[in-house]
């Protein structure tokens, strides 16, 4: 790939991406019987396949977090993380084209309902895979690279969680 | 050098405690909408109003028996509206079964849905709703106007519909029972009641 970037933005958008992509996981585990109950409300895939499919989004979106840490992964990781990001988005534009705007995203936590500001999170989630995709660098990365990426994706991942819980409580106060 | 290395820890370390505090921010913002969102059960339009006649039926319950709404019974009965594919029915039903058990000795816990029966058996058998009548009847729901679930209806010993609303937790499902007792059939209703006694505070404050 071409060296125009300097390793450590992909390694910021990896990390970054990969702590947003953990947390995901961590919630929908916690509360999976919900989660299940949320795919089988989006009615795409059959009753009988609802549970299989609400572990395999589970399980994609933890390995692809894992992946996306590990330096020879990484863009296995971001294609990873790219295609549960399409296959969830795309469940969310249908009920959104199906007129069921009451739908719980199923996105753990308290819950918030689907909306077209959850697609344009989706999208901006993608171009950070996209960002963590992009070919390294050969440099090698020193203590002071490595204290950039951490406080950086730390603050990505931060600002992030502030924006989807303001999005999230900006759709239920439009609703009540 | 030394000064650009200072000044960018120095940066680094703002933004950190700046996204810090926005993420406070945020999560505050949402309890606020929280707890300023209503807590009783919402009455959506339409439908019989709470204090006017329940429209009568008679509908077979899945377990067998007929069940009579509206028209004087000797016992209340809340009317349950729910659905195999709503998350928060699931959730709901075992705070479901210990009111059913909690105030068993005035009140009836009847559910009630529409579709297809073989769909419903199933659910029922998987949720292990035996123990309740659950009725098929889209009627019912269009009677009712229930246009999003879960859905409760309170109906009272006589016939009148006595409180009614879109029930997501324990204290909304909770809140019709309390409704009946205070006499207010809807939030709106307690809500409004509250806010003419409230000039009449303002204005005996006033003229002191």
């Amino acid at each position: 790939m071409s060296g125009i970037l300097d390793p450590v933005l992909p390694w910021i958008a990896a990390a970054a991406l990969a702590l947003i992509l953990a947390r995901g996981a961590a919630l929908k585990l916690l509360d999976l019987p919900r989660f299940s109950g949320a795919v089988a409300a989006y009615r795409i895939v059959p009753a009988a396949l609802v549970a299989p499919a609400a572990g395999a989004v589970v399980a994609g979106e933890a390995a692809a977090a894992s992946l996306l840490l590990v330096p020879d992964l990484r863009r296995l990781g971001a294609t990873l993380a790219a295609l549960v990001l399409a296959v969830v988005s795309a469940g969310v534009w249908i009920n959104l084209r199906r007129g069921r705007f009451e739908l719980d995203c199923g996105c753990g936590g308290k819950g918030q309902r689907i909306s077209a500001g959850l697609l344009a999170r989706n999208a901006g989630l993608g171009a950070l895979a996209l960002l963590a995709a992009i070919g390294p660098v050969a440099r090698p990365l020193g203590t002071a690279d490595l204290l950039v990426i951490a406080a950086a994706s730390l603050a990505w991942a931060g600002l992030y969680f502030a924006g989807d819980a303001l999005l999230a409580s900006w759709r239920t106060r439009a609703a009540s | 050098v030394s000064l650009l290395v200072l000044s960018n820890v120095v940066l680094w370390v703002t933004v950190l405690a700046l996204v810090l505090v926005v993420l406070a921010l945020a999560r505050q913002v949402g309890l606020l909408n929280e707890r300023i969102a209503p807590m009783g059960a919402l009455a959506l339009d339409g439908g019989p109003a709470a204090g006017s006649v329940a429209p009568s039926f008679a509908l077979p319950s899945l377990d067998g028996g007929e069940v009579r709404i509206g028209g004087t019974r000797d016992r209340a009965m809340l009317l349950f509206f729910l659905s195999p594919d709503c998350p928060v029915c699931k959730k709901l039903l075992p705070i479901l079964r210990s009111l059913a058990a909690a105030e068993r000795s005035w009140l009836d816990v009847v559910l009630a849905s529409d579709g297809t029966e073989a769909e419903h058996r199933k659910f029922r058998e998987r949720q292990k709703l035996g123990g309740f009548a659950y009725l098929l009847s889209g009627e019912l729901g269009l009677a009712f106007r229930v246009a999003k679930l879960p859905y409760a209806v309170l109906i009272g010993e006589t016939g009148i519909v006595r409180a009614k609303g879109l029930v997501n937790s324990r204290e909304q499902l909770e809140s019709l029972i309390t409704a009946k007792e205070l006499g207010h059939g809807t939030l709106q209703d307690f809500l409004a009641a509250r806010r003419e006694t409230a000039p009449e505070a303002l204005k005996a404050g006033d003229s002191e």
